[in-house]
């Protein structure tokens, strides 16, 4: 008798164990599903969609009717096959690329520059932090409207044109040009504007990363370095740096990643121009397209190279995620964890001993 | 003009090492950190300023650290004025409660960072000479030489560790290491092979060691100058002197032998975050003693350890302090930490030192009741009780017969006590207090308040409340105050006469005090005062004739004292506004600017009185702890905005009529108790309570407790218990258990009786 | 030579005067970088007004009277904003043409559902995801929030073309819910979502659960009246960066009909439109009309957006 109550006593534990598995992985599932399915949809499947894609002849608006095409696109990307597209797409990374290392020490020197002076807490500082930051809450089409005014011709009656008697042609005329080997390089007047919309509202921010960072340092390390007797600049170099560093290296990276993607600013500015004469009709053909350019040309902008060269846009729109990501990767290398060494406490044993 | 200053010489201090003479701190908010702080320190003495959070005994420390201004007092280093030294000129190391290590530096290099920001005088060493001598005696034992070569190359390190690597295995220093290195020797048959001039690699070294040495003994002696075996210069005989960075196998050396005597040896390599907090301190205490500092300041260094490291990280101090030698002024929260580590002890409460000496001397003669139940764990036992003629009797009935000699003890401190307190009340500034007092208590008194307009309503106010509450009520305010309502004409008159009577009356009495106040101020409040006296002296006969207004007076009393025995908000509050309703009229504002204003100047009250009556403030047995009401703490600016709109000055009213309040207070107090009963506090410590039946000394009668929680502590017994009003803790070594809840019966060593004044907190 | 013989308050005073020169010094500093400050903000401030007073403007003023900016020639006007929201032209204004109609109206409201409604679902679906990984202990959940972590590494341009053909082929890209459904798979704002939720006391949770809670009545109740700042700067957050998008609704509707555009879309499209004085106005207007949501918002949860970008900056 007692034997089987004991029996159904387990067997009701085993019942009620199993269905509160089923009742936590019932939750797992409902409180996970709708996430993960969203991940999976928009992050996993269009990644292995678009090197799908980038592999086949596929034509926007026309799924199913496509055929692998052995690598097509990389070989335009990559060999002179069809030597103007080919140009067309390294012009397009190289004005990224240089655009992006310009910008860097700006957006990331002034910030900070302005983040001491705002960490000195002078009179009214919160105000100046509110109104530092504001530019980059603007919409950069917003700004764009403002540039576009600053920048028009004389004739169109430009503000720039108009109060300082800049009589240039932003949009359209070319700055100078420089060769290097066989290559001609020209630079366009339209970077300018460019450079100051990015100047304007592309760096917030990272000021108020900078200055949190600046903060956080604790009062007592400059108090402790007053008394070991350092000067100023020691501060800076062995107090403030330190103390701002991961700030510094999360800063330097997103920007640099930020303005590789940059898009939005020569879109609206420039529309991607001036043309080069020679890429005129190709997509990523204006003195002013960056690579995102070049891709958005492809994939949104034209509907004609959408239902021809498609494959193109994703080939090398994984081209430049793959260089993003080793930026990334790098970023990941020099925020590591380092290692602890054992070199100077080998030193102490040997000093130990000897004496 | 600055180097005329510094030249001078000025007076010097004794053989105290560090000296700080009635030194204030007052922050730029107004609020005042530290009173008149006075203490000298001998060199090697190890200074513990204990007290409750918030007390002033960081600032102080911060103030001799040089990261905080000293407000007012002098502040004497090592016999030299150092009030305005900058901190890294005042040789002096410390360490902060947060350790303040650079996070981004291993151990070593934070232990290495002081000896790196500065230069030292040292004596000239020629290094060339000393390198290539010691690189002649390292060949000698080319094993050795290459296995250090290869051992430091294994490790793949930077090449100038690699050299430092050398140079610690070898016992040379850097530069004949450098040189080594450079030769790459990884075994001891690479010292045969050829070298670049074709001889053997051993030859060549020797041959160019002679030759380098060769040529520096020319140099040297173009120059005229001498070396000695040490490799010292010297010119003309004399050693020669140079500023200079310490080298970095001096460094090395000196962060070794810091890590030797902290045991760090094994995490010299570590990041801060990598290490535990006892390994923080140690880190902060390494880098405090590696400059060899001739002072040592540590804030609350063990505070953020646990229970178990605080221990021994005491110990640990306490034994590098006698290792090294160096002053110490350690501030803590703990009077453990104080008791036991201390040579001398300085106790503060509220930015007052209150006590400052040995452990033993503040354990046994503590100066007042604060230092008394601070000191000790657990805490000294208070009883209050009443005292006559040497004996203290209890609130339930039991008496302590003091010994003989305290009769006279008591005499002689109320005495003295009196004699002081007359003294400070004859001061000039507090004459002024006197008669601000008189102003404030007439100009904001009811009968001079209340504007003869308004009576008649504020009256009508007050019984239509009544009526409110309910019948009873009603009728008994009815009958205090009805009479008023009908003949309000002739109370309006005649509160109109009382008024300039009042202001008469008022006007002699000051002028008798402020004719006795010695400075200008007083001069010109006595003129403002003839100058209204004219114009109240116009027809006035006297109070008693006004019989009208003072059965007012005294109905209105009663009224308010019957209100608040009432459960009526409404009616209180109607009550109230008699004793307010009305503004200060245009004479009272007159009083105000010209006869207030002079008076309202105290600059000469000297810290030290403020002192003694904060502590008849803070120590007084009837004192409720409330923040901000003592009266020398200068209220905050907004506060002090705030009021000015309603009233001139108002807060400065409320300064001064209690700091005048409390002196006549006590010195009241203190007649009091020389001629009679007055109340005492007894203390007596926990461990001179004992059990009646085990103790044969100079014992007061046994008497019976019921002991509530008992603990048991190694062999000692701690009994709480209540009795006579008070929470009694007495811990008892014995053998014999005592339960809880049980009886016992316990006696007071009379010789540690401690007797406290209830007024002031001063042991008698 | 007669010693010059000082008394230390006199050595006191002498110091004092020279330390009050060192504070003021340090006053100075404070002072500089008012000024510095203070004009850089200025001369960063100005665009707002340059915007802001450029679409006060009229056409004629615009034309010839460029230089009278913040004080147009024949007064201030509202012909820009009549333009752009109503398409009423003056009667005098020149002949333009642009290809697509100006449906400001359209622009704004998709804007707003994609902004605002997009936020709250992902607010919702994150929320939701961070809670199980916090609160919940399943098999796996480590080495999936690893997953999930890792591919923050790839940037968003490997996935925008395939999601714009695979939204295409879901035949999606007529409705917009395009605009918001690719954004919930998001990782970042799960992520700082997460990381909040992690310094909620897990006791706290546990009590609930003795007491009969379920894990619903939990997140209710419990977890999402304890996260709701963390919510609140990423909803601010996700609203900014959902207002301000102007690359994926471009590659879902740049082509497409103009009504189904967003406020950006449409706005680059006035801009590209209008590089002649006598549209300038109004594209100055559609910016004011686009800046004036988010502004709002800031001047509201500036503290709030700040601080959580400075937190969201020094945890990483």
């Amino acid at each position: 008798m007692e034997k089987t109550i004991a029996l159904n006593d387990q067997q009701v534990d085993k019942r009620a164990r199993r269905i509160g598995f089923l009742k936590k992985y019932g939750i797992v599932a409902l409180f996970l599903l709708p996430f993960l399915a969203a991940f999976i949809t928009f992050f996993v499947l269009p990644l292995i969609y678009g090197v799908y894609i980038s592999l086949t002849n596929f034509k926007y608006g026309a799924p199913g009717e496509e055929a692998f095409n052995q690598a097509y696109w990389y070989t335009l990307i990559f060999t002179k096959k069809m030597p103007l597209l080919h140009q067309a797409f390294w012009a397009s990374f190289l004005h990224s690329v240089v655009f992006s290392v310009i910008m860097v020490p700006v957006a990331v020197l002034l910030p900070l520059a302005l983040a001491i002076l705002v960490n000195k807490k002078p009179p009214a500082f919160k105000l100046f932090r509110s109104l530092i930051y504001l530019p980059s809450i603007v919409p950069l089409t917003a700004a764009g409207t403002i540039f576009t005014m600053m920048f028009m011709t004389k004739s169109e009656h430009g503000l720039l044109a108009e109060m300082f008697g800049i009589d240039i042609k932003w949009f359209i005329d070319s700055w100078f040009t420089f060769t290097i080997g066989d290559t001609t390089f020209d630079v366009a007047y339209a970077w300018i504007p460019i450079f100051l919309m990015c100047l304007w509202g592309g760096w917030g921010s990272n000021f108020i990363i900078l200055s949190a960072g600046l903060e956080n340092i604790p009062k007592n390390l400059y108090e402790a370095s007053d008394i070991d007797g350092c000067s100023a600049w020691k501060k800076i170099m062995h107090i403030t740096i330190p103390g701002i560093k991961g700030q510094l290296v999360l800063c330097l990276f997103t920007t640099i990643i930020g303005y590789l993607g940059l898009y939005g600013q020569n879109y609206v500015l420039s529309n991607g121009g001036p043309l080069i004469s020679t890429l005129s009709g190709l997509p990523g053909g204006g003195k002013t397209s960056t690579i995102m350019y070049f891709i958005q040309d492809i994939v949104a902008n034209v509907p004609n190279f959408r239902s021809t060269i498609y494959g193109l846009g994703a080939a090398a729109s994984l081209v430049f995620a793959l260089f993003v990501g080793i930026i990334s990767g790098i970023q990941m290398y020099c925020t590591r964890e380092r290692k602890t060494g054992t070199k100077i406490s080998e030193a102490y044993e040997k000093w130990h001993k000897i004496k | 003009m600055q180097d005329t200053v510094e030249s001078v010489s000025l007076e010097a201090q004794g053989d105290s090492f560090v000296s700080l003479k009635d030194v204030n701190k007052i922050y730029p908010n107004g609020v005042q950190a530290v009173y008149d702080f006075n203490i000298d320190i001998k060199e090697n003495e190890f200074i513990v300023l204990v007290g409750p959070s918030g007390c002033g005994k960081s600032t102080t420390l911060r103030m001799i650290a040089g990261l905080e201004d000293i407000t007012s007092g002098q502040l004497w280093i090592n016999n030299s004025l150092s009030n305005y030294k900058a901190s890294k000129d005042r040789d002096i190391s410390m360490v902060f409660q947060s350790y303040a290590l650079y996070p981004q530096m291993t151990v070593y290099d934070n232990i290495a960072f002081p000896l790196r920001a500065r230069r030292y005088r040292m004596p000239v060493v020629n290094l060339v000479l000393k390198a290539w001598d010691q690189v002649v005696e390292a060949l000698n034992n080319p094993q050795l030489l290459a296995d250090a070569y290869l051992e430091a190359c294994d490790r793949q390190l930077r090449y100038s560790t690699v050299v430092s690597y050398v140079a610690t295995k070898l016992g040379i220093c850097d530069t004949a290491a450098k040189i080594i290195c450079s030769y790459k020797i990884k075994s001891v048959t690479d010292l045969d092979n050829t070298g670049k001039s074709g001889k053997r690699l051993l030859d060549e070294i020797k041959e160019r060691a002679a030759q380098e040495k060769q040529k520096e003994m020319q140099a040297i002696a173009e120059k005229g100058l001498t070396v000695d075996d040490q490799y010292q210069v010297y010119a003309n005989g004399e050693l020669q002197y140079e500023m200079k960075k310490l080298s970095e196998e001096e460094i090395r050396k000196k962060v070794f032998e810091a890590a030797e005597i902290l045991d760090l040896g094994p995490y010299l390599d570590r990041r801060p975050k990598e290490l535990s907090g006892g390994q923080m301190q140690r880190v902060a205490l390494g880098r405090a003693i590696v400059r060899n500092a001739r002072l040592f300041l540590m804030d609350e260094p063990l505070s953020n350890l646990d229970a178990k490291l605080r221990v021994q990280m005491r110990s640990e101090i306490v034994r590098i302090h006698e290792q090294i030698g160096a002053t110490t002024i350690y501030v803590t929260h703990d009077q453990t930490e104080a008791m036991t580590m201390a040579t001398k002890i300085a106790i503060m409460s509220k930015g007052w030192v209150q006590q400052i000496g040995t452990p033993q001397e503040i354990y046994y003669h503590p100066k007042n009741i604060f230092v008394a139940t601070f000191i000790g764990s657990p805490a000294m036992n208070i009883i209050e009780g009443e005292y006559q003629n040497g004996t203290i009797t209890f609130a339930n009935g039991y008496s302590v017969q003091m010994p003989e000699a305290f009769a006279a003890k008591h005499d002689a401190y109320y005495r003295e006590k009196i004699a002081e307190l007359e003294a400070v009340l004859e001061m000039d500034d507090f004459k002024k207090m006197h008669a601000l007092k008189l102003i404030d208590k007439d100009l904001f008194a009811l009968h001079s308040q209340l504007e003869p307009a308004l009576v008649g309503r504020a009256l009508k106010d007050v019984i239509a409340s009544a009526h409110h509450v309910n019948e009873e009520c009603a009728a008994k305010v009815e009958a205090l105050i009805g009479k008023f309502v009908e003949n309000e004409a002739t109370l309006a008159s005649e509160l109109a006469e009382a008024h300039k009577i009042n202001a008469r009356e008022l006007i002699v009495a000051l002028k008798e005090i402020v004719s006795t106040i010695g400075d200008e101020h007083g001069k010109e409040a006595l003129e403002a005062l003839n100058a209204l006296a004219e114009i109240e002296s116009q027809g006035m006969g006297s109070k008693e004739s006004l019989t009208t207004y003072t059965a007012f007076v005294q109905a209105v009393e009663e009224l308010i004292a019957y209100a608040s025995t009432v459960d009526s908000h409404i009616l209180q509050t109607k009550c109230a506004a008699l004793n307010v309703a009305g503004q200060v009229d245009k004479t009272s504002k007159q009083w105000l600017l010209t006869v207030r204003k002079p008076l309202l100047t105290f600059e000469k009250i000297p810290s030290s009185v403020i002192g003694k009556l904060h502590n008849a403030q803070v120590f007084n047995k009837n004192e409720k702890e409330e923040k901000g009401t003592l009266y020398y703490q200068k209220p905050k600016k907004e506060k002090k905005k705030h009021a000015v709109k309603f009233n001139l000055n108002s807060v400065d009213v409320e300064f001064v009529n209690n700091l005048y309040d409390v002196a006549c207070d006590l010195l009241a107090k203190c007649n009091a108790a020389l001629s009679g009963k007055h109340g005492v506090r007894l203390g007596i410590r926990p461990e001179d309570l004992h059990l009646s039946s085990e103790f044969a000394g100079d014992s007061t009668q046994g008497f019976k407790v019921n002991s509530n929680i008992v603990e048991l502590l190694g062999s000692e017994l701690l009994i709480h218990t209540q009795w006579a009003g008070a929470t009694v803790i007495a811990k008892i070594s014995t053998g014999t258990l005592v339960k809880p809840h049980t009886e016992v019966e316990l006696t007071m060593n009379r010789e540690k009786i401690l007797v406290f004044d209830e007024n002031c907190g001063d042991t008698i | 030579m007669a010693q010059n013989k000082v008394t230390s308050e006199q050595f006191i005073g002498f110091k004092k005067r020279e330390a009050a020169g060192v504070k003021k010094r340090a006053e100075v500093g404070k002072i500089v970088s008012f000024i510095i400050l203070a004009a850089f903000c200025i001369i960063w401030v100005m665009p707002f007004f340059i915007m802001f007073f450029g679409s006060l403007r009229g056409h004629i003023d615009t034309t010839f009277y460029p230089k009278e900016l913040f004080y147009p020639h024949s007064g201030y006007t509202l012909e820009n904003y009549k333009i752009l929201l109503f398409q009423e032209y003056p009667p005098d204004f020149p002949q333009h043409n642009t290809t697509q109609e100006y449906a400001i109206g359209h622009w704004f409201m998709n804007t707003c559902f994609s902004a605002i409604g997009g936020t709250l679902l992902y607010l919702l679906v994150a929320s939701l995801a961070a809670y199980t990984f916090v609160f919940i202990d399943f098999k796996f959940h480590n080495v999936l929030f690893a997953i999930l972590v890792a591919s923050m590494v790839v940037p968003g341009a490997a996935t925008s073309v395939g999601n714009q053909s695979l939204v295409y082929a879901m035949g999606l890209n007529k409705s917009i819910l395009a605009l918001i459904i690719p954004g919930l798979g998001g990782i970042y704002g799960m992520y700082l979502i997460k990381t909040f939720f992690e310094s909620i006391p897990k006791d706290l949770i546990e009590s609930a659960r003795m007491d009969g809670y379920n894990n619903w009545e939990i997140y209710l109740k419990i977890v999402l009246p304890l996260g709701k700042t963390v919510l609140f700067v990423q909803g601010l957050f996700g609203f900014m960066g959902g207002w301000n998008d102007l690359v994926w609704p471009q590659m879902l509707f740049g082509t497409q009909d103009s009504k189904k555009w967003t406020l950006q879309v449409g706005m680059a499209y006035i801009i590209n439109n209008s590089k002649t004085a006598n549209l300038i106005g109004s594209a100055l207007a559609g910016g004011v009309v686009c800046l004036v949501p988010v502004l709002a918002m800031y001047i509201v949860a500036q503290d709030k957006i700040i601080d959580g970008m400075a937190g969201a900056g020094i945890k990483r």
